[in-house]
């Protein structure tokens, strides 16, 4: 027996058997998905569009959040001072300023600097100098490097009850705003993944269904000769695979496109508002991402239709 | 090898589509099952291929209780015989090659091999030629022989065979029973439903009568 054995071919080990099953499986699914471009092309499209539109939102987010980093960088924190501070408080708080923050992070504004600055960008020039006293106060600008929300939060109470503060203005309020757009944004983008995700089981789930419909006479007739459910799945599961994976590498493509099209639109506006953005696309890890979740989904609703529908065609 | 005790089989109307049959079908050993359309061949088919399962009694394959069959095992139990259907079952979508080749497949045979037992078992039905043509190209007594090349290309350890010459001439009725002879030589254990006298009376084997789910004969 085994003199004999040796003699035969070479035998191909057990996994390079299996790969090429699978190999010759996927290119039946392949076949079959090319016999019917039409249906199949359709299939591809709905899923693309449906994994274009989350990734649209997700984008537009994580811009929106690259633009609030570079304006947090920004955060301007203002102490006004009492018009009538005396020198030693002044000194105080100039030095307080001074050993937390650098000295070229620190600006003072002077009230005639004050006054000067708010003359030359408002109209009301005209009118304030007419006031006997200069209404304005002087002013400290900071810009912390702190990212740590508590700790702006502590200084400014620290500065508040120093001699001589008027008031501390942290420059922020529209930043906040935003985050919580941004916020608002990124929840909206997941509920509107999870209706995506559903739907695209649904849909494809369903594509799956009538091909495995439209081929019941040929599962009975495996089933006779004794293929299993697991067998007569495979190639259904392959064809889900391939159509999520296509719609994701179209979804790539519709992102890739859009940002093409609109990069110079936003830089044009941004250089209008005197702004530097500029339209940030997905980066290599998330198109692979957005193709892979595609076939994921794909390969699931094929899953879920297979376990429903072919164990319940009997021969 | 194949066994019934005392097995009845009743469909929801209330006859009876088989009543207590029982026989025993050896290893290496030949029989024929005959009788009129509705005598119960099917039935007892269906009962061999798990397609059904026995109201009363026992089927026993190659020892194991096919009442007692898991459903998640029946595939494998059919894929240990090789079956002859009367309509041929075959798959119009792929090529006579692709249709032998399918009890190969499902078993997870290397390609290679599948290629040489696929001509091998189109050469027994003298079909090598008509590998590469879609079944719908061949005449029903073709079609009948592809099917039969489909149900010894596994080498079964049992073969079943329901009007394997029905559509076939004389001459073409004796190469098939030819290569059933063969497998019968090595072991095979066969059953043959068939309604041609003549064939069964040459061949001189055992023979099974039904008639209205009742044995009859068995001799």
């Amino acid at each position: 027996m085994t003199a004999k054995r040796k003699r035969t071919r070479p035998q191909p080990s057990a996994g390079n058997q299996r790969l090429q099953l699978h190999r010759q499986v996927a290119r039946e699914s392949l076949q079959r998905l090319l016999a019917s471009p039409l249906s199949s092309g359709i299939t591809v499209l709905v899923i693309a569009i449906a994994l274009f539109l989350p990734a649209l939102l997700y984008l537009l987010n994580s811009n929106l959040n690259a633009g609030l980093v570079g304006a947090a960088d920004n955060t301007r924190l203002t102490i006004y001072l009492q018009s009538n501070i005396s020198n030693t408080n002044e000194q105080a708080v100039s030095e307080y300023l001074l050993s937390k923050f650098g000295s070229e992070s620190i600006e003072y504004i002077s009230e005639e600097q004050a006054m000067e600055s708010f003359s030359r960008s408002a109209e009301l020039g005209d009118l304030l100098t007419s006031l006997p006293d200069n209404p304005l106060p002087a002013a400290f600008v900071v810009s912390p490097q702190l990212d740590d929300d508590t700790e702006i939060e502590n200084l400014i109470l620290e500065l508040e009850t120093m001699e001589g503060v008027e008031l501390v203005q942290l420059d922020r309020l529209w930043l906040q705003r935003l985050q919580a757009l941004s916020d608002l944004l990124t929840l909206l983008s997941r509920a509107l993944a999870l209706v995506v995700l559903v739907g695209l089981l649904a849909i494809v789930g369903n594509t799956i269904k009538l091909l495995i419909e439209h081929r019941r006479q040929e599962i009975q007739v495996i089933k006779l000769i004794g293929g299993s459910n697991s067998y007569i799945a495979r190639p259904f599961l392959y064809t889900g695979l391939m159509l999520g994976l296509t719609g994701g590498l179209c979804a790539c493509l519709l992102i890739g496109l859009m940002g093409l099209n609109l990069a110079t639109a936003v830089a044009e506006l941004s250089d209008l508002f005197g702004g530097n953005w500029r339209l940030n696309g997905l980066d290599a890890l998330q198109y692979l991402t957005l193709v892979l979740t595609g076939g994921g989904i794909g390969w699931l609703a094929a899953l879920i239709a297979s376990y429903r529908n072919i164990a319940t065609i009997e021969p | 090898m194949i066994k019934f005790d005392n097995v009845s089989k009743q469909y929801e109307a209330g006859r009876d589509a088989l009543s207590q049959v029982s026989f025993d079908v050896a290893k290496g050993e030949m029989a024929f099952v005959t009788g009129h359309s509705g005598a119960g061949k099917s039935t007892l088919l269906k009962l061999i291929l798990a397609m059904e399962r026995a109201s009363n009694g026992q089927v026993m394959v190659d020892g194991i209780n096919l009442n007692r069959l898991a459903r998640a095992k029946i595939p494998k139990h059919r894929l240990q015989i090789g079956t002859v259907f009367q309509d041929h079952q075959l798959l119009f979508d792929r090529t006579v090659g692709d249709n032998v080749a399918l009890p190969l497949q499902i078993a997870g045979f290397p390609y290679q091999d599948t290629q040489r037992r696929v001509r091998a078992a189109l050469d027994k039905v003298g079909l090598l030629q008509k590998e590469k043509l879609m079944p719908e190209k061949l005449s029903g007594g073709e079609q009948q022989r592809v099917g039969i090349a489909r149900a010894v290309v596994n080498r079964p350890r049992i073969i079943l065979a329901d009007e394997p010459t029905g559509n076939l001439d004389p001459e073409l009725s004796n190469e098939v029973m030819k290569v059933f002879q063969q497998f019968q030589s090595v072991g095979v254990c066969l059953l043959v439903a068939s309604h041609d006298r003549e064939l069964i009376a040459r061949l001189n084997c055992r023979t099974l009568t039904l008639e209205q789910g009742k044995l009859i004969g068995d001799g």
